[in-house]
């Protein structure tokens, strides 16, 4: 390949300053692709306290570290931040630059390719370099359809679908150029003030690192069928997913919603329980080791990916669990 | 106080599999058998929009959709609900893979601007077709108005906008002027469902038609060239597994025969 080309990541951190997993999955997605290429990969990491995320990223194999640190940047200001990126656009010239897909990101980007005009794509699964030219996939039509997109000579911004490829590898080597920006040109103002900010119970994260899930779908019927997957969820150490119906009727909190638009998941052992199987969910826990489903319906989507299946209403199925589990006799 | 909400005419997201065909020699996907919907996640934004109605008295919804040919039979839904109106903006060079979400953003700004007066415009977090998620983005900028995403909670107090959005493990309260962009997460909540009278009212609500025509669009020469190519499409495979299933005199017998079997086999500890 004649020119050499580079490749930026944007990476983000936890609120302990840890690399989040989703940026490690589109570091490796940006060395993987790179490797094909022979591009550079550049990272970029941007907030209040990085100096561990910074020191972490050393160890990734990346050859340059963009870091730009102020008390400032705790929380994510579209106009803030983009002022930052267009500094380190402008160093390193980007043929690609890879964001996670997590909804800030997901802001972040959008903005980025509105400033630099330039094509984006979002949710992508897969990048691949075919000649000298960069080929995405993107599932559409809700998970039924996969376009695949060239982005030509111009340069291009994707947000990676979280779990679409591996986290990158810790080395044993440090290495990379940490170059701290200096002076941004500050924006005159921002596009909205944040009054209030706050955490979460930490469910979708609680649910990405669950060893097993209990999921429900509609067919659960109401916040008290979710307290009884709470029950079985809580004797084998879990947690209580759900699909769409029950965030949006607000029988659980939307945290714990799985699928294409909630978390991605893949657990050992995941439950399916009174929810059919739709594409944007399963897509989201289909990478389980074990799938249960458990249906009044034989025709259930979910049978066809799952490993056990139990016909029937659920009530009773669950309650057979529950004893089994607790191992007296009912 | 006037709220535009933009919303997208799609096929049914729940159709199975077989039903989104894909034609190669075009490279589109033609659906087959599905009724076209509301795009999911503009039903959220409608109902951000309805309960500011709900809290104060000064409040028009105009409905703007963009579409090579939008039904009536799918909007009425959105009308019942409680929009005040629809303006269909209807031209062959509308359809959906003519138009990606930033010359869908250009189509939007030149509508808007053709309405004239609007406090706030509430989109949809993604449209279930294309599945972008940038068209709100991309329309503030072109606006130069504010841009809120993934709102799960939107409230106008007296002039400022605030908005309560959703962070990974996390939520934000913001606060801007208005004019502003804000979308909708599905967090917000459902569309309320209309009863059989609002039904029938709505047939006699207000649907006006415009074309490119109309915002000064001709033959596509001031659409925007898509920057990416459409390479190919193709479904994607999932791997089925041969479900074993578990059989008993009853169901509670039957799951605690599965606990017994996922011991067996080490699923459980
Ligand atoms: C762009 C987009 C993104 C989306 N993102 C997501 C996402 O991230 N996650 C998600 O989940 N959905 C998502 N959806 C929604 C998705 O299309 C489906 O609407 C949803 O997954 C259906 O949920 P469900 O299976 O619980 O409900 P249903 O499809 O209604 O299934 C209910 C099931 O329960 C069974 N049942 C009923 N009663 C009982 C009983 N007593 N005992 C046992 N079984 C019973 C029925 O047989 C049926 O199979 C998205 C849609 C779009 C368009
Ligand atoms: N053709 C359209 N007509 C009306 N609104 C649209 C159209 N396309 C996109 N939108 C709005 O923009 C949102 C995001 O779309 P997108 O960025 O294309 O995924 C949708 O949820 C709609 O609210």
């Amino acid at each position: 390949m004649a020119k050499r080309y580079n490749f930026l990541v944007y990476v983000e951190t936890d609120d302990k300053g840890v690399v989040t997993q989703l940026s490690l999955e589109a570091l490796n997605a940006a060395k993987k692709t790179a490797e094909e290429g022979g591009a550079s990969v550049s990272a970029m990491v941007i907030g209040e306290k990085v100096s561990r995320a910074v020191e972490e990223l050393q160890f990734h194999n990346i050859d340059n570290i963009y870091v730009k640190e102020d008390v400032s940047l705790k929380y994510y200001r579209p106009r803030k931040f983009l002022a930052i990126l267009i500094k380190i656009y402008r160093l390193l010239e980007p043929k690609l630059t890879i964001f996670g897909n997590s909804k800030n990101s997901l802001d972040f980007a959008a903005r980025a390719a509105i400033q630099f005009d330039i094509a984006l794509v979002t949710d992508c699964v897969k990048i691949e370099k075919d000649k000298e030219e960069l080929l995405f996939t993107k599932p559409v039509y809700s998970n039924n359809v996969m376009a695949v997109y060239a982005g030509g000579s111009s340069p291009c911004i994707v947000t990676m679908r979280s779990k679409s490829t591996e986290p990158s590898e810790r080395s044993e080597l440090r290495q990379g150029e940490i170059i701290k920006l200096g002076e941004v040109d500050e924006p005159a103002s921002e596009e909205y003030e944040i009054l209030e900010a706050g955490a979460l119970e930490d469910g979708g994260k609680k649910l990405a690192d669950a060893d097993i899930i209990v999921a429900g779908g509609r067919g659960i019927g109401g916040p008290e069928g979710f307290l009884e997957l709470q029950k079985l969820a809580d004797l084998l150490d879990g947690q209580v997913g759900s699909t769409r119906p029950p965030c949006d009727l607000g029988w659980v909190s939307p945290e714990v919603q799985v699928g294409i638009t909630g978390t991605i998941v893949s657990p050992n052992v995941y439950f399916a329980v009174g929810l059919s199987g739709s594409f944007q969910h399963m897509a989201g826990m289909s990478g389980s080791k074990t799938i249960i489903a458990i249906n009044s319906d034989s025709n259930a989507n979910i049978f066809k990916i799952s490993d056990y299946g139990i016909i029937g209403e659920y009530e009773p199925v669950l309650c057979g669990l529950i004893s089994g589990i607790k191992g007296c006799s009912t | 106080m006037h709220i535009i909400v933009c919303i997208k005419q799609t096929p049914d997201h729940e159709g199975p599999r077989e039903s989104y065909e894909i034609n190669h020699d075009l490279n589109i996907v033609v659906p087959r058998g599905i009724p076209p919907v509301l795009s999911l996640f503009d039903e959220n934004a409608l109902e951000a929009a309805l309960r500011i109605k709900d809290q104060r008295d000064d409040v028009k919804i105009t409905i703007v959709s963009i579409g090579k040919k939008i039904s009536n039979a799918v909007m009425i839904r959105a009308l019942a609900a409680g929009a005040d109106e629809l303006i269909k903006m209807e031209d062959e060079l509308f359809e959906s893979h003519k138009l990606d979400s930033g010359a869908t953003a250009q189509v939007m700004a030149k509508t808007v601007k053709r309405i004239g007066n609007y406090d706030l415009i509430l989109v949809g977090r993604q449209a279930s077709d294309w599945n972008s998620g940038y068209m709100g983005i991309s329309l503030g900028s072109i606006l130069n108005i504010p841009c809120i995403t993934f709102a799960q909670k939107v409230d106008v107090q007296s002039d400022a906008l605030i908005v309560n959005r959703v962070v990974d493990n996390g939520y934000e309260i913001l606060t801007s002027s208005l004019p502003a962009v804000v979308m909708v997460t599905n967090e917000l909540g459902e569309l309320r469902y209309p009863a059989m009278k609002a039904r029938r009212e709505a047939k006699k609500k207000s649907i006006i038609k415009w074309n490119a025509a109309d915002i000064n669009l001709d033959e596509g020469k001031q659409l925007p060239k898509q920057p990416l190519v459409l390479v190919s499409l193709k479904h994607p495979s999932i791997p089925e597994k041969a479900c074993r299933y578990i059989e008993a005199s009853d169901p509670q017998t039957a799951g605690k025969k599965l606990i017994q079997l996922l011991v067996e086999n080490n699923v459980l500890p």
